[in-house]
């Protein structure tokens, strides 16, 4: 069979009505659907399961309310009733029109701001034969499911990349023993056997009395209830083994969490900011000695300090006055000039002899002037002096003060550098380790020890009610044989004792054919998953055998006869999954599409490519629909498989809702 | 109910070392438990159950 269409009405992030129309030419080919984390991958598995069976894909939506959309609830008045629905519509091989239809519609009614369930669910299935429709009734349509796709196997046919590591560890025997059985579908042959065991304990009840019938009765009624005793623990213990996979699928999951806390990197983490905590606060106590070296220079300097910009002017103005008008120091200028004087003769060669008349006496009373003006010569020294102190002054003052503090200021400011670096490299690492939220480390933790403990209490009830089940399994065969004993003495007992015999040997042949049908399916499973795992994997030749063993642990085996199975890359064991939970698929014998939502969770871009390029060697006779985030479905992958794709469909998220592109 | 699993149980039962009346009686019993998916009526298949095999334990003796 083929699904031809699906049709989801306000069903989680589809708002209102949206259809999506699989190609004709979708059987044997692969059709995408390609769309970003969280925009409703997963839900389209959820919506077929929703639609087959009333129950969504197990653990697929954590929020645990029911799949009417949010935001058309928003629009709803408190009190108003609305709808979801999901309609699947199924062809046989090579047909264009349905074969089948299932639609499934649930009511709700907004109360306190939640959509509420409001009535029963509404599941109709129409048979189309030609142009004629026929609708099934109700009381058979789980029948007819169950004949497209019983619901115990339908997640080997909807199932999601990302989580078949945790379904099938590698090393939970149980799983993968629970996945062969359920394929096996020896629950009718079981039930067979269980119910012919009953016609069979009632063989020589007659109306008639003999002697020896009230012992007969007796004995009959205490195997009936034996046997109910029997089959009421045999439930119990399934029940234990439901809680024992379960909590072995959690321990799984929390050990997967805890790999990824990956606590050497956190460990290392945490040192790196302790010890650059520890260097910010010898940095900080650094700091605080140069503050208050600075602090001390400034105040027994102070006084210079403040003055040390107006005496440096004061000094300047001084040594520059006269070299700006381009004149000798005053000082030196004076005493030339009294040599001039002395000398009665000009630098530029005019007479300054007082008992000549004319130019010279003139020149005589200039000079004299500009002494008498400016004759500083008491001073002079005085002031040449003071100025070298103020120069020595000024310059100690540089050194003392300005240089020294400006060089303490260079290493206070290096030293704040560094503890800004440190810190954002402290937030940096303390980012990376809030993101690991330690708080859940720990309680994941302790929910292991807890689940661990528990694991050991089920294996405990399951070992207990095991040897129960063998007591009364004793007590029940020691009445039957005081039964046939008694049996003899009763009328008819001839043909009753060859009608039990017939029984007793059918019942015999059926535990035969349940143990041939599990180590058949067993090795059918094996066979197959070897062949896919030899179809998808890029590197054929290292690895010769794929099995399972009488317990159910597998092996993989390299050329050289080693077992690889926990050794084995990610991506390789991805293969191997994918391998495996096809291998259950098509032996099942099913014929329905296979939808793998995330198929290339956890592997790398390079395995990816080589995933793809043995992909259309993968599942040839089916319609297989993968569901892929956009990162999985790259140009490069695409390129590689284009020629096996028939269609790509595209999911978005558009307001918050989820349109088809 | 078509599966290849079905086929499976067919063939075991066909290739079981056994007189046809026995095979004819296990094939209706699985038949009968394929019609009636997880059916505890008791009833109905001691009545039926109980009619089968008398016509096959009557055929074998025939």
């Amino acid at each position: 069979m083929w699904i031809s269409e699906i049709k989801l009405n306000n069903f989680r992030p589809f708002f209102g009505e949206a259809s999506v129309k699989f190609s004709e030419k979708s059987s044997g080919k692969f059709t995408i659907i390609e769309a970003k984390a969280d925009t409703g991958k997963t839900t389209f598995l959820s919506a077929i399961s929703w639609c087959l069976y009333g129950r969504e894909v197990e653990n697929a939506h954590k929020d645990y309310l029911n799949p009417f959309n949010i935001d058309k609830k928003e629009e709803l008045e408190e009190g108003d009733i609305d709808s979801f629905s999901v309609e699947i519509s199924l062809n046989e091989l090579g047909e264009k029109n349905p074969k089948y239809i299932i639609k499934r519609k649930a009511f709700i009614k907004k109360i306190d701001n939640l959509a509420k369930y409001d009535g029963e669910q509404i599941l109709v299935m129409e048979e189309w034969e030609k142009d004629n429709a026929r609708s099934i009734e109700a009381d058979d349509i789980s029948k007819v499911i169950s004949s497209i796709l019983p619901e115990d196997i339908h997640m080997f046919f909807l199932f999601e990349g990302e989580k078949i590591e945790r379904h099938f560890s590698f090393y939970n025997k149980e799983s993968i023993k629970n996945a062969i059985e359920k394929i096996s579908q020896i629950k009718q042959i079981e039930f067979g056997e269980a119910h012919l065991q009953i016609v069979r304990d009632g063989v020589f009840s007659s109306k008639k009395k003999n002697q020896g019938d009230d012992n007969f009765e007796i004995n009959k009624k205490e195997i009936e209830e034996e046997s109910k005793r029997i089959e009421e623990m045999k439930e119990r213990k399934e029940g234990y083994e439901k809680e024992l996979l379960t909590a072995q699928s959690e321990i799984d999951t929390i050990d997967k969490e805890l790999e990824e806390f990956n606590i050497p990197l956190l460990t290392e983490y945490s040192n790196k900011r302790k010890s650059l905590e520890k260097e910010n606060e010898t940095l900080k106590g650094d700091l605080s000695v140069i503050k208050k070296e600075v602090e001390e220079n400034l105040l027994e300097n102070a006084p210079y300090a403040m003055g040390f910009s107006a005496l440096k002017k004061l000094l300047k103005l001084i040594d520059t006055e006269d070299e700006d008008k381009g004149l000798p120091p005053r000082s030196v200028r004076n005493i030339i000039l009294r040599e001039l004087l002395d000398k009665k003769m000009c630098i530029c060669g005019r007479s300054l002899n007082p008992k000549e008349k004319g130019d010279s006496q003139q020149a005589i009373k200039k000079i004299e002037k500009i002494l008498k003006k400016e004759d500083l010569s008491d001073v002079a020294e005085w002031l040449i002096e003071g100025r070298i102190k103020l120069k020595d002054l000024l310059s100690d003052l540089e050194k003392k003060v300005i240089n020294s503090r400006e060089k303490k200021m260079e290493t206070h400011d290096e030293i704040i550098k560094r503890i800004k670096k440190n810190e954002t490299e402290i937030e940096k690492i303390s980012e990376k380790l809030k993101k690991t939220d330690r708080t859940k480390l720990l309680s994941r933790q302790d929910q292991r020890k807890t689940l661990a403990v528990s694991v050991g209490g089920q294996q405990g009830s399951i070992a207990r009610i095991e040897a129960g089940i063998k007591l009364k399994g004793a007590e029940v065969s020691r009445l039957r044989r005081e039964n046939d004993v008694l049996a003899k003495k009763k009328e008819g007992y001839e043909g009753k004792k060859r009608l039990a015999e017939f029984m007793d040997e059918a019942l015999i042949n059926l535990k035969d054919i349940k143990e041939r049908i599990l180590v058949g399916v067993r090795r059918k499973v094996e066979e197959l998953s070897y062949a896919y795992f030899m179809d998808l994997h890029w590197d054929k030749k290292s690895y010769t055998k794929f099995s399972i063993s009488d317990d159910y642990s597998l092996s993989l085996k390299d050329k050289n006869g080693n077992e690889k199975i926990a050794n084995i890359s990610s991506g390789t064991k991805q293969v191997l999954l994918l391998s495996f939970i096809s291998a259950l698929a098509d032996v099942s014998g099913f014929k329905f599409p296979i939808f793998i939502d995330t198929p290339l969770a956890n592997t790398d871009n390079e395995q990816r490519e080589n995933i793809a390029k043995n992909l259309p060697n993968y599942l040839k006779n089916n319609q297989v629909i993968l569901l892929m985030k956009d990162q999985e479905y790259t140009t490069q992958f695409r390129d590689i498989i284009k020629n096996s794709v028939c269609q790509e469909i595209k999911f978005a998220k558009k307001m918050g809702r989820t349109v088809l592109l | 109910m078509k599966s290849d699993v079905n086929d499976m149980i067919v063939k075991e039962i066909l290739a079981l070392k056994v007189d046809e009346s026995m095979k004819t009686f296990l094939l209706d019993i699985i038949s009968w438990e394929l019609r009636n998916i997880n059916n505890s009526n008791t009833m109905r298949y001691t009545r039926e159950y109980l009619e089968l095999a008398t016509i096959y334990v009557d055929k074998k003796k025939e």
